[in-house]
Protein backbone atom coordinates (compact mmCIF):
# COMPACT_ATOMS: atom_id res chain seq x y z
CA UNK A 1 0.00 0.00 0.00
CA UNK A 2 1.30 3.40 -0.84
CA UNK A 3 1.42 6.14 1.75
CA UNK A 4 -1.47 8.01 0.14
CA UNK A 5 -3.71 5.00 0.57
CA UNK A 6 -2.67 4.56 4.17
CA UNK A 7 -3.54 8.23 4.70
CA UNK A 8 -6.99 7.60 3.23
CA UNK A 9 -7.52 4.78 5.70
CA UNK A 10 -6.38 6.97 8.60
CA UNK A 11 -8.65 9.83 7.47
CA UNK A 12 -11.63 7.46 7.63
CA UNK A 13 -10.62 6.79 11.24
CA UNK A 14 -10.72 10.50 12.10
CA UNK A 15 -13.24 10.23 14.90
CA UNK A 16 -11.68 7.71 17.26
CA UNK A 17 -9.15 9.69 19.28
CA UNK A 18 -9.22 9.52 23.00
CA UNK A 19 -6.75 10.66 25.58
CA UNK A 20 -6.62 7.78 28.04
CA UNK A 21 -3.95 9.38 30.24
CA UNK A 22 -6.22 11.16 32.78
CA UNK A 23 -8.55 8.20 33.17
CA UNK A 24 -5.77 5.68 33.58
CA UNK A 25 -4.01 7.94 36.09
CA UNK A 26 -7.11 8.08 38.25
CA UNK A 27 -7.55 4.32 37.96
CA UNK A 28 -3.88 3.62 38.73
CA UNK A 29 -3.79 5.88 41.79
CA UNK A 30 -7.23 4.80 43.00
CA UNK A 31 -6.58 1.07 42.71
CA UNK A 32 -3.14 1.46 44.29
CA UNK A 33 -4.60 3.28 47.28
CA UNK A 34 -7.19 0.53 47.73
CA UNK A 35 -4.68 -2.33 47.41
CA UNK A 36 -2.05 -0.68 49.60
CA UNK A 37 -4.74 0.30 52.09
CA UNK A 38 -5.82 -3.33 52.30
CA UNK A 39 -2.24 -4.56 52.70
CA UNK A 40 -1.71 -1.91 55.35
CA UNK A 41 -4.73 -2.97 57.36
CA UNK A 42 -4.09 -6.71 57.01
CA UNK A 43 -0.35 -6.80 57.31
CA UNK A 44 1.21 -3.60 58.62
CA UNK A 45 -1.22 -1.69 60.82
CA UNK A 46 -0.66 1.65 62.54
CA UNK A 47 2.32 1.86 64.82
CA UNK A 48 1.08 1.02 68.34
CA UNK A 49 2.25 4.28 69.92
CA UNK A 50 0.38 6.50 67.47
CA UNK A 51 -1.83 7.66 70.33
CA UNK A 52 1.02 9.73 71.78
CA UNK A 53 1.63 13.33 70.75
CA UNK A 54 5.32 12.67 69.99
CA UNK A 55 4.57 9.80 67.63
CA UNK A 56 1.86 11.80 65.89
CA UNK A 57 4.21 14.72 65.34
CA UNK A 58 7.05 12.49 64.13
CA UNK A 59 4.74 10.66 61.75
CA UNK A 60 3.37 13.90 60.36
CA UNK A 61 6.91 15.07 59.68
CA UNK A 62 7.65 11.86 57.77
CA UNK A 63 4.42 12.20 55.84
CA UNK A 64 5.23 15.73 54.65
CA UNK A 65 8.25 14.21 52.91
CA UNK A 66 6.52 11.17 51.40
CA UNK A 67 3.41 13.06 50.32
CA UNK A 68 5.32 15.97 48.78
CA UNK A 69 7.50 13.42 46.96
CA UNK A 70 4.43 11.60 45.61
CA UNK A 71 2.73 14.81 44.48
CA UNK A 72 5.79 16.31 42.82
CA UNK A 73 6.75 13.17 40.94
CA UNK A 74 3.17 12.41 39.91
CA UNK A 75 2.82 15.93 38.52
CA UNK A 76 6.08 15.59 36.58
CA UNK A 77 5.10 12.13 35.37
CA UNK A 78 1.91 13.52 33.85
CA UNK A 79 3.94 16.21 32.18
CA UNK A 80 6.36 13.67 30.72
CA UNK A 81 3.60 11.31 29.62
CA UNK A 82 2.53 13.61 26.82
CA UNK A 83 4.79 15.47 24.40
CA UNK A 84 4.77 19.20 23.83
CA UNK A 85 5.03 20.30 27.44
CA UNK A 86 8.65 19.31 27.71
CA UNK A 87 10.31 21.53 30.27
CA UNK A 88 13.39 20.19 31.99
CA UNK A 89 13.43 23.03 34.50
CA UNK A 90 10.22 21.76 36.11
CA UNK A 91 12.22 18.69 37.21
CA UNK A 92 13.56 21.03 39.90
CA UNK A 93 10.23 20.42 41.59
CA UNK A 94 11.78 17.19 42.87
CA UNK A 95 14.03 19.34 45.02
CA UNK A 96 11.03 20.30 47.14
CA UNK A 97 10.75 16.99 49.06
CA UNK A 98 14.53 16.92 49.27
CA UNK A 99 14.63 20.37 50.86
CA UNK A 100 11.89 19.34 53.27
CA UNK A 101 13.94 16.32 54.33
CA UNK A 102 17.08 18.44 54.72
CA UNK A 103 15.25 20.95 56.89
CA UNK A 104 13.90 18.12 59.02
CA UNK A 105 17.39 16.66 59.41
CA UNK A 106 18.79 20.06 60.32
CA UNK A 107 16.04 20.47 62.90
CA UNK A 108 16.90 17.09 64.37
CA UNK A 109 20.60 17.95 64.66
CA UNK A 110 19.62 21.22 66.27
CA UNK A 111 17.42 19.56 68.89
CA UNK A 112 19.40 16.34 69.59
CA UNK A 113 22.94 17.35 68.70
CA UNK A 114 25.38 15.37 66.60
CA UNK A 115 25.92 12.57 69.11
CA UNK A 116 24.61 9.15 68.14
CA UNK A 117 23.54 10.19 64.64
CA UNK A 118 24.76 6.87 63.27
CA UNK A 119 22.34 4.97 65.50
CA UNK A 120 19.44 7.18 64.48
CA UNK A 121 20.34 6.73 60.83
CA UNK A 122 20.52 2.94 61.05
CA UNK A 123 17.44 2.76 63.27
CA UNK A 124 15.88 -0.57 64.11
CA UNK A 125 13.71 -1.47 61.12
CA UNK A 126 15.95 -0.64 58.21
CA UNK A 127 15.82 -3.97 56.47
CA UNK A 128 12.09 -4.31 56.96
CA UNK A 129 11.67 -0.88 55.42
CA UNK A 130 13.85 -1.91 52.52
CA UNK A 131 11.73 -4.99 51.91
CA UNK A 132 8.29 -3.44 52.37
CA UNK A 133 8.58 -0.18 50.49
CA UNK A 134 9.65 -1.64 47.12
CA UNK A 135 7.14 -4.48 47.47
CA UNK A 136 4.32 -2.02 48.11
CA UNK A 137 5.60 0.27 45.36
CA UNK A 138 5.30 -2.45 42.75
CA UNK A 139 1.51 -1.99 42.69
CA UNK A 140 1.41 1.72 41.77
CA UNK A 141 4.44 1.24 39.51
CA UNK A 142 2.57 -1.19 37.28
CA UNK A 143 -0.37 1.21 37.10
CA UNK A 144 1.77 4.23 36.31
CA UNK A 145 3.65 2.38 33.55
CA UNK A 146 0.20 1.63 32.08
CA UNK A 147 -0.46 5.39 32.20
CA UNK A 148 2.71 5.97 30.19
CA UNK A 149 1.63 3.42 27.60
CA UNK A 150 -1.55 5.42 27.06
CA UNK A 151 0.51 8.55 26.57
CA UNK A 152 3.40 9.22 24.24
CA UNK A 153 6.49 9.81 26.37
CA UNK A 154 9.40 11.02 24.30
CA UNK A 155 11.81 10.31 27.14
CA UNK A 156 10.54 6.86 28.19
CA UNK A 157 13.41 6.23 30.59
CA UNK A 158 12.90 9.49 32.47
CA UNK A 159 9.13 9.01 32.49
CA UNK A 160 9.57 5.49 33.86
CA UNK A 161 11.94 6.76 36.53
CA UNK A 162 9.37 9.33 37.63
CA UNK A 163 6.80 6.54 37.77
CA UNK A 164 9.17 4.65 40.07
CA UNK A 165 9.67 7.65 42.34
CA UNK A 166 5.94 8.39 42.48
CA UNK A 167 5.18 4.73 43.23
CA UNK A 168 7.72 4.72 46.05
CA UNK A 169 6.28 7.96 47.38
CA UNK A 170 2.82 6.41 47.62
CA UNK A 171 4.16 3.17 49.11
CA UNK A 172 6.30 4.92 51.71
CA UNK A 173 3.37 7.08 52.78
CA UNK A 174 1.61 3.91 53.94
CA UNK A 175 4.78 2.42 55.35
CA UNK A 176 5.57 5.58 57.33
CA UNK A 177 2.31 5.17 59.25
CA UNK A 178 3.47 1.84 60.62
CA UNK A 179 7.21 2.29 61.01
CA UNK A 180 8.36 3.46 64.47
CA UNK A 181 11.69 4.83 63.21
CA UNK A 182 11.20 8.56 63.12
CA UNK A 183 14.57 10.13 62.46
CA UNK A 184 14.76 12.07 59.17
CA UNK A 185 18.23 10.51 58.89
CA UNK A 186 16.61 7.07 58.88
CA UNK A 187 14.13 8.25 56.26
CA UNK A 188 16.87 9.78 54.13
CA UNK A 189 18.97 6.63 54.26
CA UNK A 190 16.57 3.69 54.06
CA UNK A 191 13.71 5.30 52.18
CA UNK A 192 16.37 6.85 49.96
CA UNK A 193 17.76 3.44 49.03
CA UNK A 194 14.24 2.13 48.36
CA UNK A 195 13.44 5.14 46.18
CA UNK A 196 16.65 4.67 44.23
CA UNK A 197 16.04 0.98 43.62
CA UNK A 198 12.44 1.45 42.47
CA UNK A 199 13.42 4.46 40.37
CA UNK A 200 15.95 2.32 38.49
CA UNK A 201 13.40 -0.46 38.02
CA UNK A 202 10.94 2.17 36.79
CA UNK A 203 13.46 3.59 34.35
CA UNK A 204 14.11 0.16 32.85
CA UNK A 205 10.39 -0.63 32.77
CA UNK A 206 9.73 2.69 31.06
CA UNK A 207 12.33 1.99 28.42
CA UNK A 208 10.96 -1.45 27.71
CA UNK A 209 7.21 -1.09 28.18
CA UNK A 210 6.36 2.50 27.40
CA UNK A 211 8.04 2.73 24.01
CA UNK A 212 5.59 3.36 21.24
CA UNK B 1 23.90 7.91 21.47
CA UNK B 2 26.78 8.88 19.25
CA UNK B 3 25.91 6.50 16.43
CA UNK B 4 22.58 8.10 15.77
CA UNK B 5 22.51 10.46 12.82
CA UNK B 6 21.47 13.98 13.62
CA UNK B 7 18.02 14.07 12.15
CA UNK B 8 16.55 17.29 10.96
CA UNK B 9 12.90 16.58 11.54
CA UNK B 10 11.86 20.06 12.44
CA UNK B 11 8.75 20.46 10.43
CA UNK B 12 8.21 23.66 8.61
CA UNK B 13 5.40 25.41 10.36
CA UNK B 14 6.06 28.62 8.52
CA UNK B 15 2.97 30.11 6.95
CA UNK B 16 3.33 31.92 3.66
CA UNK B 17 1.37 34.94 2.53
CA UNK B 18 -0.57 32.75 0.13
CA UNK B 19 -1.71 30.58 3.00
CA UNK B 20 -3.09 33.55 4.83
CA UNK B 21 -4.89 34.83 1.79
CA UNK B 22 -6.49 31.58 0.81
CA UNK B 23 -9.81 31.01 2.47
CA UNK B 24 -9.77 27.26 2.49
CA UNK B 25 -9.18 27.12 6.21
CA UNK B 26 -11.07 28.29 9.28
CA UNK B 27 -11.72 31.89 8.59
CA UNK B 28 -10.30 33.73 11.57
CA UNK B 29 -6.85 34.88 10.40
CA UNK B 30 -5.73 35.37 13.99
CA UNK B 31 -6.23 31.67 14.61
CA UNK B 32 -4.95 30.54 11.24
CA UNK B 33 -1.70 32.40 11.46
CA UNK B 34 1.04 30.08 12.58
CA UNK B 35 -1.23 27.28 13.67
CA UNK B 36 -2.66 26.13 10.39
CA UNK B 37 -1.95 22.46 11.05
CA UNK B 38 -3.36 22.88 14.52
CA UNK B 39 -6.60 24.16 13.04
CA UNK B 40 -6.71 21.25 10.63
CA UNK B 41 -6.16 18.85 13.50
CA UNK B 42 -8.86 20.52 15.57
CA UNK B 43 -11.49 20.04 12.90
CA UNK B 44 -10.10 16.57 12.19
CA UNK B 45 -10.60 15.57 15.81
CA UNK B 46 -14.17 16.80 15.46
CA UNK B 47 -14.58 14.27 12.65
CA UNK B 48 -13.69 16.23 9.51
CA UNK B 49 -12.15 13.51 7.32
CA UNK B 50 -11.28 15.81 4.42
CA UNK B 51 -9.27 18.23 6.55
CA UNK B 52 -7.60 15.32 8.27
CA UNK B 53 -6.54 13.74 5.00
CA UNK B 54 -5.16 17.08 3.89
CA UNK B 55 -3.20 17.49 7.12
CA UNK B 56 -1.71 14.00 6.84
CA UNK B 57 -0.74 14.59 3.21
CA UNK B 58 1.02 17.83 4.11
CA UNK B 59 2.75 16.18 7.06
CA UNK B 60 3.85 13.30 4.82
CA UNK B 61 5.38 15.69 2.33
CA UNK B 62 7.23 17.58 5.03
CA UNK B 63 8.46 14.35 6.62
CA UNK B 64 9.55 12.78 3.35
CA UNK B 65 12.12 15.48 2.69
CA UNK B 66 13.75 15.35 6.11
CA UNK B 67 13.70 11.55 6.32
CA UNK B 68 15.27 11.20 2.88
CA UNK B 69 18.07 13.49 4.01
CA UNK B 70 18.56 11.64 7.28
CA UNK B 71 18.70 8.23 5.59
CA UNK B 72 21.19 9.50 3.03
CA UNK B 73 23.42 10.91 5.76
CA UNK B 74 23.46 7.61 7.60
CA UNK B 75 24.44 5.82 4.40
CA UNK B 76 21.17 4.00 3.83
CA UNK B 77 19.43 4.16 0.49
CA UNK B 78 16.08 5.68 -0.23
CA UNK B 79 14.30 2.35 -0.11
CA UNK B 80 12.99 2.85 3.41
CA UNK B 81 11.79 6.43 3.11
CA UNK B 82 8.11 5.58 2.73
CA UNK B 83 8.29 2.95 5.47
CA UNK B 84 9.58 5.54 7.91
CA UNK B 85 7.07 8.16 6.75
CA UNK B 86 4.26 5.66 7.32
CA UNK B 87 5.55 4.72 10.75
CA UNK B 88 5.66 8.37 11.80
CA UNK B 89 2.24 9.15 10.36
CA UNK B 90 0.70 6.16 12.11
CA UNK B 91 2.21 7.35 15.39
CA UNK B 92 0.74 10.82 14.87
CA UNK B 93 -2.58 9.18 14.08
CA UNK B 94 -2.66 6.82 17.04
CA UNK B 95 -1.37 9.36 19.57
CA UNK B 96 -3.30 12.42 18.42
CA UNK B 97 -5.62 12.11 21.40
CA UNK B 98 -2.73 13.19 23.62
CA UNK B 99 -2.64 16.63 21.99
CA UNK B 100 -4.37 19.16 24.21
CA UNK B 101 -6.30 21.21 21.65
CA UNK B 102 -5.99 24.36 23.72
CA UNK B 103 -2.20 24.27 23.36
CA UNK B 104 -0.26 25.14 20.18
CA UNK B 105 0.13 22.22 17.77
CA UNK B 106 3.75 22.96 16.82
CA UNK B 107 5.55 21.64 19.92
CA UNK B 108 3.40 18.50 19.98
CA UNK B 109 3.79 17.54 16.33
CA UNK B 110 7.50 18.34 16.35
CA UNK B 111 8.08 16.22 19.45
CA UNK B 112 6.08 13.27 18.11
CA UNK B 113 7.59 13.25 14.64
CA UNK B 114 11.11 13.79 15.88
CA UNK B 115 10.89 10.99 18.43
CA UNK B 116 9.35 8.54 15.96
CA UNK B 117 11.75 9.38 13.15
CA UNK B 118 14.81 8.98 15.33
CA UNK B 119 13.36 5.76 16.73
CA UNK B 120 12.67 4.30 13.28
CA UNK B 121 16.07 5.28 11.89
CA UNK B 122 17.87 4.00 14.96
CA UNK B 123 16.21 0.61 14.57
CA UNK B 124 17.22 0.48 10.94
CA UNK B 125 20.79 1.41 11.76
CA UNK B 126 20.93 -1.33 14.34
CA UNK B 127 19.49 -3.99 12.07
CA UNK B 128 21.90 -2.98 9.30
CA UNK B 129 24.69 -4.98 10.88
CA UNK B 130 26.66 -5.64 7.69
CA UNK B 131 30.04 -3.90 7.85
CA UNK B 132 30.01 -0.79 5.76
CA UNK B 133 32.94 -1.80 3.51
CA UNK B 134 30.94 -4.77 2.29
CA UNK B 135 28.37 -2.36 1.01
CA UNK B 136 30.65 -0.21 -1.05
CA UNK B 137 29.42 -1.65 -4.32
CA UNK B 138 25.84 -1.04 -3.40
CA UNK B 139 26.51 2.48 -2.26
CA UNK B 140 28.43 3.32 -5.41
CA UNK B 141 25.67 1.96 -7.61
CA UNK B 142 22.69 3.84 -8.94
CA UNK B 143 20.27 5.18 -6.33
CA UNK B 144 17.71 2.64 -5.28
CA UNK B 145 14.16 3.09 -6.43
CA UNK B 146 11.99 4.61 -3.78
CA UNK B 147 9.09 2.49 -2.63
CA UNK B 148 10.89 -0.66 -3.68
CA UNK B 149 10.19 -2.21 -0.29
CA UNK B 150 7.61 0.23 0.96
CA UNK B 151 4.61 -1.94 0.44
CA UNK B 152 2.36 -2.10 3.41
CA UNK B 153 0.54 -4.55 1.15
CA UNK B 154 2.95 -7.15 2.47
CA UNK B 155 2.12 -6.10 6.02
CA UNK B 156 -1.61 -6.12 5.35
CA UNK B 157 -1.43 -9.89 5.20
CA UNK B 158 -0.55 -9.80 8.89
CA UNK B 159 -4.00 -8.42 9.67
CA UNK B 160 -7.13 -10.46 10.18
CA UNK B 161 -9.22 -11.11 7.10
CA UNK B 162 -11.98 -8.73 8.15
CA UNK B 163 -9.46 -5.99 8.94
CA UNK B 164 -7.94 -6.44 5.49
CA UNK B 165 -11.30 -6.24 3.76
CA UNK B 166 -12.17 -3.02 5.57
CA UNK B 167 -8.78 -1.34 5.12
CA UNK B 168 -8.83 -2.16 1.40
CA UNK B 169 -12.39 -0.94 1.02
CA UNK B 170 -11.80 2.48 2.60
CA UNK B 171 -8.26 3.05 1.35
CA UNK B 172 -8.17 1.56 -2.13
CA UNK B 173 -11.81 1.74 -3.11
CA UNK B 174 -12.31 4.99 -1.17
CA UNK B 175 -15.62 3.86 0.25
CA UNK B 176 -17.26 5.38 3.30
CA UNK B 177 -17.29 3.33 6.51
CA UNK B 178 -21.10 3.45 6.62
CA UNK B 179 -21.17 2.00 3.12
CA UNK B 180 -18.70 -0.75 3.98
CA UNK B 181 -20.68 -1.49 7.12
CA UNK B 182 -23.84 -2.02 5.13
CA UNK B 183 -22.25 -4.41 2.65
CA UNK B 184 -20.66 -6.41 5.47
CA UNK B 185 -23.80 -6.43 7.56
CA UNK B 186 -22.10 -4.66 10.46
CA UNK B 187 -22.83 -1.41 12.26
CA UNK B 188 -20.92 1.69 11.25
CA UNK B 189 -19.43 1.97 14.72
CA UNK B 190 -18.28 -1.61 14.50
CA UNK B 191 -16.47 -1.00 11.21
CA UNK B 192 -14.81 2.10 12.63
CA UNK B 193 -13.53 0.15 15.59
CA UNK B 194 -12.18 -2.61 13.34
CA UNK B 195 -10.50 0.01 11.15
CA UNK B 196 -8.99 1.70 14.18
CA UNK B 197 -7.60 -1.58 15.51
CA UNK B 198 -6.31 -2.46 12.05
CA UNK B 199 -4.29 0.77 11.96
CA UNK B 200 -2.96 0.08 15.44
CA UNK B 201 -1.91 -3.41 14.37
CA UNK B 202 -0.34 -2.05 11.18
CA UNK B 203 1.77 0.32 13.27
CA UNK B 204 2.92 -2.61 15.36
CA UNK B 205 3.70 -4.74 12.31
CA UNK B 206 5.59 -1.92 10.64
CA UNK B 207 7.60 -1.40 13.81
CA UNK B 208 8.49 -5.03 14.30
CA UNK B 209 9.40 -5.56 10.67
CA UNK B 210 12.56 -3.56 11.36
CA UNK B 211 13.56 -4.56 14.85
Amino acid sequence: MKTDLLIKAMAKDATIARNLVPGRTCAAVGISLLVLGAVFVLRLGFRPDLVTREAQLATTIKLTFTISLSMASLFLLLQEAVPGKRNSRSLLLLLLPLVILLLESAFEFWSYGLGGWQDRLIGSNGLQCLAFIPALASVPLVGLIAVLRAGAPIRPGLAGMLAGVAATGIASTFYALSCPDDSPLFVAFWYGIAIGVVAIVGMLAGRVFSRW
Amino acid sequence: MGDVPQVATRLDLHVTKDDLQSNEYPIDPQVTRGDRWGDLMRVALAGDEVSYERLLLELAQSLRASIRGALARSGQGNADVEDVVQEVLLAVHLKRGTWNTSLPFGPWINAITRYKTVDALRRRNRSASVPIHDLEDVLAGPPQMENASADVERLLTGLSERQQVIVRAVAIEGRKTADVAQSLGLSNGNVRVILHRALRDLARLLRSSHS
